[in-house]
């Protein structure tokens, strides 16, 4: 990326700043890289705020069809030396998250890993993959003596593996590279519509251990699968500038200040991780079980981390250049104390939603089911929320249960249609819960929104869930507003969702990590100084809030009407006594909110 | 006694910051320096306590580091300590 601004007062001309973008036709097998003036602050910053702009202007019905763009890109301070600043961009139509109408949602996902630090080295800021290709490929990004080089290479050899062993497959042959890759499940594309790409990490790359970072929301593993594009190489020497004093105390306060605490180990004065909602939920009986339906009867206290120390070494590590350390990866405890062979990576999400969510409290079943997603290369969120769904359905319905009978608690055969979902053999669980809902006719307890599953806070806990855009908790701030607070008027969540929670889409544009807990002005420093951009705040949360907006005017394009903009039905028919936070969202409070927030969100919308 | 009470982002943008503050409080205990926090920011206070005058359950509190269980919250505080309280809820 090029700022050619003079950056001496004046202000700030986004078409002054140019991004270099490699357009690749599949088909064609052929690649075309230019340098492309920004159009606005949106494209400046990167990430879901430039890739939704390409995506307005498409007209996609069909999200598995060649003309179903890929964009992969990076963010503003992606590969910057702002801590976090890791993250890789993946966007395009959904095969999963769909309209009623049966027209795809655009979706981006994210995740961290070095591939985007390292494709921001090569020169190129942003990947679009068009068509379909004959024959499986890889993208191969490399360094040139004049800007990036992109070519293509065959995949074939590469098929078949799990997502860890493609990576150390591609590591033998490209040294000093990062890589993205599918799974089996992206192959399996037709079948599993929640493919995950996974990303190489430094840890992975250097212990051999299936250590992978994940963009899972929405099926983008599916798409590349789609399009027969199996990896991605990005190869490139470590470039980092100078660092500047500003950023260097940005860090410190990344690493040691309270935006942070909450994922860092005790021993650096923090809680422990994600993890540690667990006992915390558990207090209001808002911890999900049994398909989103907390029992209250104390078995989930089996996965507090404090009892599993016993019998695991629990070892906390990191991101390329992060001292947050909000990995918590599981080892086998040897007879002497000591660490053994890696397990897993236990984060609440894949926790819950592939564990207690499933009835399942064991800890050695669950790091399988946890590492068994992973290595088929599934989104955890969908997975656990679907296999979760068919759990209920056999528990309703014992005489006439779908697929193999598989109730709560039932490892084995919970296993199965994992590996059902992941290998392409049981397409009713791999293409997600609002279809197969629609297929059984009992949609009340789908734990979905808009055709995405629900990540793993109640439903009846956070009616702001439909106006996340990419995934219920990672694009709409409002999930644990009602633990946290308590409040339930209107006023405070019409002002939670249009005044607040949408903001937590800004890390999206940045290509920092949600976990650093950089507040605005951290992120504004973060920005000018190390992103080179002389802007003010009000400016950056200005194009935040565009892109949001954006995001749900796409939905509104293909076919969403305002009434998905719902609930899982359950949460307003059949509440569940055992939780302890307020029960406030009956159907009259919603059908107010949504009138609210609409009145705030269409007249910016028709603005843009 | 003069105490030091941190707090991040999701408290400071309550009450016009931008970014994690620091406010010097007074308070014999660490549970009166954060009733001192809440009086003089009202718009804290459903973040930091329950309507019954319970420490809100989501939050963890620290003193000069060391977290701070619930029933400590009558632990006496000297001058130059520092509190600090945040969400122990955070998603991932």
């Amino acid at each position: 990326m090029r700022n050619l601004n003079a950056g001496n007062g004046s202000s700030f001309d986004p078409s002054k700043v140019r991004y270099t973008r490699a357009t690749i036709d599949l088909a064609a097998e052929s690649i075309a890289v230019e340098e492309v003036p920004c159009a606005n602050l949106e494209d400046v910053l990167g990430g879901f705020g430039r890739s939704f702009q390409m995506l307005m202007g498409r007209e996609v019905s069909d999200a598995l069809a060649p003309d179903n763009p890929l964009i992969i890109n990076t963010g503003l301070l992606t590969g910057t030396n702002v801590m976090t600043g890791l993250r890789t961009y993946f966007s395009a139509f959904s095969p999963l998250k769909h309209s009623d109408s049966g027209l795809p949602a655009a979706i981006w996902s994210a995740a961290s890993g070095k591939f985007g630090s390292k494709m921001k080295w090569t020169g190129l800021d942003e990947i679009v993959v068009e068509g379909q290709a004959s024959r499986p490929l890889m993208i191969v990004i490399q360094t040139g003596d004049d800007g990036p080089r992109v070519t293509l290479k065959p995949a074939d050899a590469l098929l078949g593996l799990e997502t860890h062993d493609k990576i150390m497959a591609l590591q033998t042959d490209y040294a000093d590279a990062h890589f993205a890759v599918i799974g089996p499940a992206g192959e399996a594309y037709q079948s599993c519509y929640f493919a995950a790409v996974a990303l190489s990490t430094e840890n992975e790359l250097k212990s051999g251990d299936d250590k992978c970072r994940f963009a899972g929301r929405g099926g983008m593993g599916t798409v590349m699968g789609s399009k027969n594009l199996i990896a991605l190489v990005a190869q490139s020497p470590d470039k980092r500038a100078q660092l500047a004093p500003e950023v260097k105390e940005i860090n410190k306060k990344i690493s040691t200040g309270p935006g942070s605490v909450k994922f860092r180990e005790a021993d650096k004065g923090g809680l422990g991780g994600t993890w540690s909602n667990f006992p915390i939920l558990e207090k209001f009986h808002a911890l999900p079980q049994d398909n989103f339906r907390p029992k209250a009867d104390g078995s989930v206290e089996r996965l507090f981390r404090e009892n599993l120390e016993g019998d695991f070494v629990i070892k906390a590590e990191s991101c390329y250049r992060c001292g947050i350390s909000c990995h918590k990866n599981i080892y086998e405890k040897q007879d002497d104390g000591s660490r053994g062979a890696f397990r897993a990576k236990f984060d609440y999400e894949p926790l819950n939603l592939l564990a207690t969510n499933l009835g399942v409290h064991e800890s050695e079943q669950a790091w399988q089911l946890v590492q068994l997603v992973d290595n088929l290369g599934m989104d955890s969120i969908s997975c656990g929320s679907t296999v979760g769904y068919v759990l209920d359905y056999n528990g309703r319905h014992p005489d006439a249960p779908l697929l193999n009978g598989a109730t709560f608690g039932d490892f084995e055969k919970i296993r199965e249609l994992i590996e059902g979902a992941g290998r392409g053999t049981m397409p009713e669980v791999g293409q997600g819960v609002k279809r197969l809902s629609v297929k059984t006719g009992e949609t009340g307890y789908a734990m979905h929104v808009k055709g995405l599953e629900l990540p793993a806070y109640l439903p009846e806990t956070n009616p702001g869930y439909p106006w996340a855009i990419a995934g219920g908790h990672m694009t709409m701030g409002t999930f644990m507003a009602l633990v946290m607070e308590g409040d339930t008027s209107m006023d405070y969540w019409v002002k939670a969702i249009t005044q607040k929670g949408l903001y937590q889409v800004r890390d999206d544009l940045l290509g920092t990590c949600k976990f650093a807990g950089m507040g605005q002005k951290m992120a504004i420093g973060a920005v000018q100084v190390e992103g080179g951009i002389d802007i003010p705040l009000e400016d950056l949360l200005a194009a935040v809030r565009r892109a949001y907006l954006r995001g749900l005017a796409i939905e509104r394009k293909q076919g969403y009407g305002l009434g998905e903009y719902t609930l899982p039905s359950d949460a307003f028919d059949a509440p569940n006594p055992k939780v302890t936070t307020p029960s406030f969202i009956t159907r009259d409070f919603f059908a107010e909110l949504q009138q609210k927030v609409w009145e705030v969100f269409e007249p910016e919308i028709a603005a843009l | 006694m003069s105490v030091t009470v941190a707090f991040p982002a999701l408290f400071a943008e309550r009450i016009g910051g931008g970014d994690a503050m620091e406010l010097e409080l007074e308070g014999e205990t660490v549970g009166a320096a954060l009733r001192a926090l809440t009086e003089r920011h009202g718009e804290l206070t459903s973040l930091v306590w329950r309507p019954e005058s319970e420490l809100n359950p989501v939050m963890a509190v620290f003193l000069n580091g060391r977290q701070l269980r619930s029933e400590e919250l009558t632990t006496p505080v000297h001058d130059g300590d520092k509190i600090q309280i945040l969400s122990a809820l955070e998603g991932g």
